[in-house]
C-alpha cells in the first residue's frame, strides 16, 4: 500500500511540474545567480551557503514553495523579479542534471 | 573519511568552474603522505571533512572575525613557523582575500618562505554576493544586481602572474579539474625545495 501511495504521489509531482526549457532554464539559473549558493550544476557549496539541489530535486511543488516562500536563509525569489516561466525553465534544467560519478569510481575518494 | 562525505564530494567532480570538493580532495593527495599543516580552516569546510587531522598543527583555524585579508599574510606566517620544523605548509587561498595584500607573496620569495598557496579563486567577494542576495530578498529587490561591487571580474585576475611577478613559481589559471593534481605535485616540489609556489584554480563560489 505504501509503494502504491509513494507512486501515485510522484506520478502527480511530475505531472504538476510546468513546461521548461533545459536550455533557457540553464541561462536563467545564472542569471538569477542560483548557482552563487547551489553551484552551476546544482551540487551545493560547502559551510552551509547552499544545500544540493540535483540529481533527483524535490517535487515542483516544494520547489516553487522554496523559491517563492523559503525557509531559513534562502532570499524570496518572487514572482516580479522571477516570472512563473523562467521558474518552470530552472526547474527543468535541474530535472534534467545527470547524477555524477559514484565516488567509488573516484580514486581520490578512495583513500583515506 | 565517512560514505555520505565521500558521495558529497563526488557531486560535480567534472564540473568547471572546479568544486571546492574537488580543490580539496586533488590538494589532499598531494599532501596526505606529507607531516602537513592547513594554514587556515573552518568548521564545515571540505578540508575539514574530508582530511583526516591527526596533529594538532593541522588546521589552525581562522580569524575569530570572519575578517577577509586574514588568510594570506597568516598563511606566510604559519609557513615561516614551520619552516625548520619539517611540516608542509598549504592554504587554500581565496581571490578576495589576497588582493587585500598580496605583497605578502614577495615577502614569502625575498624570505625563501615554503608556503604551497592554492587559489580558490572564485572571481568575487563572495560572502559578499550571497549576502545581497540575501538583503535583496529581505526588500523585496532583484537578485541579479548582488554582483555588482561584489565580483573581481572583467577583467579577471591572473594571479599566477601576480605571483610570479614577486618571484613565486606559479601556475593557472586552471578550468580543467583534470590539470589540478599534476600542477599541484609540481607546486609541492618547489615548496619542498624551500620555496613558495602558487597554483591559481578557477573554482565555483564555494
Amino acid at each position: 500500500m505504501k509503494w502504491i501511495f509513494l507512486l501515485v504521489v510522484g506520478t502527480a509531482s511530475a505531472q504538476d511540474a510546468p513546461t521548461g526549457d533545459v536550455k533557457r532554464g540553464h541561462a536563467a539559473f545564472l542569471k538569477y545567480q542560483c548557482y552563487t549558493c547551489h553551484g552551476t550544476v546544482g551540487q551545493g557549496a560547502e559551510r552551509g551557503a547552499g544545500p544540493k539541489l540535483a540529481p533527483n530535486p524535490f517535487p515542483w511543488a516544494g520547489f516553487e514553495f522554496q523559491v517563492r516562500t523559503p525557509r531559513q536563509d534562502m532570499p524570496a525569489y518572487r514572482k516580479q523579479h522571477l516570472p512563473d516561466q523562467d521558474l518552470a525553465d530552472i526547474y527543468a534544467y535541474v530535472r534534467s542534471i545527470k547524477p555524477s560519478p559514484a565516488a567509488s569510481a573516484i580514486p581520490l575518494l578512495k583513500s583515506d | 573519511m565517512k560514505a555520505r562525505t565521500r558521495e558529497a564530494a563526488a557531486v560535480a567532480w567534472d564540473a568547471s568552474p572546479v568544486s571546492t570538493a574537488r580543490l580539496h580532495a586533488e590538494l589532499w593527495n598531494v599532501l596526505k603522505n606529507e607531516n602537513w599543516c592547513l594554514a587556515e580552516s573552518r568548521s564545515g569546510s571540505w578540508a575539514a571533512r574530508l582530511w583526516p587531522a591527526t596533529q594538532h598543527h593541522n588546521f589552525l583555524g581562522q580569524s575569530g572575525g570572519a575578517g577577509v585579508g586574514y588568510i594570506a599574510p597568516a598563511a606566510v606566517g604559519a609557513a615561516l613557523a614551520n619552516k625548520d620544523k619539517g611540516i608542509v605548509t598549504a592554504v587554500v587561498q581565496p581571490d578576495g582575500d589576497l588582493m587585500y595584500a598580496p605583497g605578502v607573496l614577495w615577502t614569502a620569495a625575498h624570505h625563501r618562505i615554503p608556503l604551497l598557496s592554492v587559489m580558490h579563486n572564485n572571481r568575487a567577494y563572495h560572502q559578499e554576493v550571497m549576502h545581497l542576495q540575501k538583503m535583496a530578498g529581505l526588500h523585496n529587490r532583484r537578485m541579479d544586481t548582488a554582483r555588482i561591487g561584489t565580483t573581481i571580474e572583467d577583467p579577471n585576475i591572473d594571479y599566477a602572474k601576480l605571483a610570479q611577478a614577486q618571484g613565486v613559481w606559479a601556475e593557472g589559471p586552471i578550468t580543467d579539474p583534470a590539470k589540478i593534481g599534476p600542477a599541484l605535485q609540481r607546486a609541492l616540489a618547489v615548496v619542498k625545495k624551500g620555496e613558495p609556489a602558487l597554483v591559481d584554480v578557477v573554482t565555483q563560489g564555494r
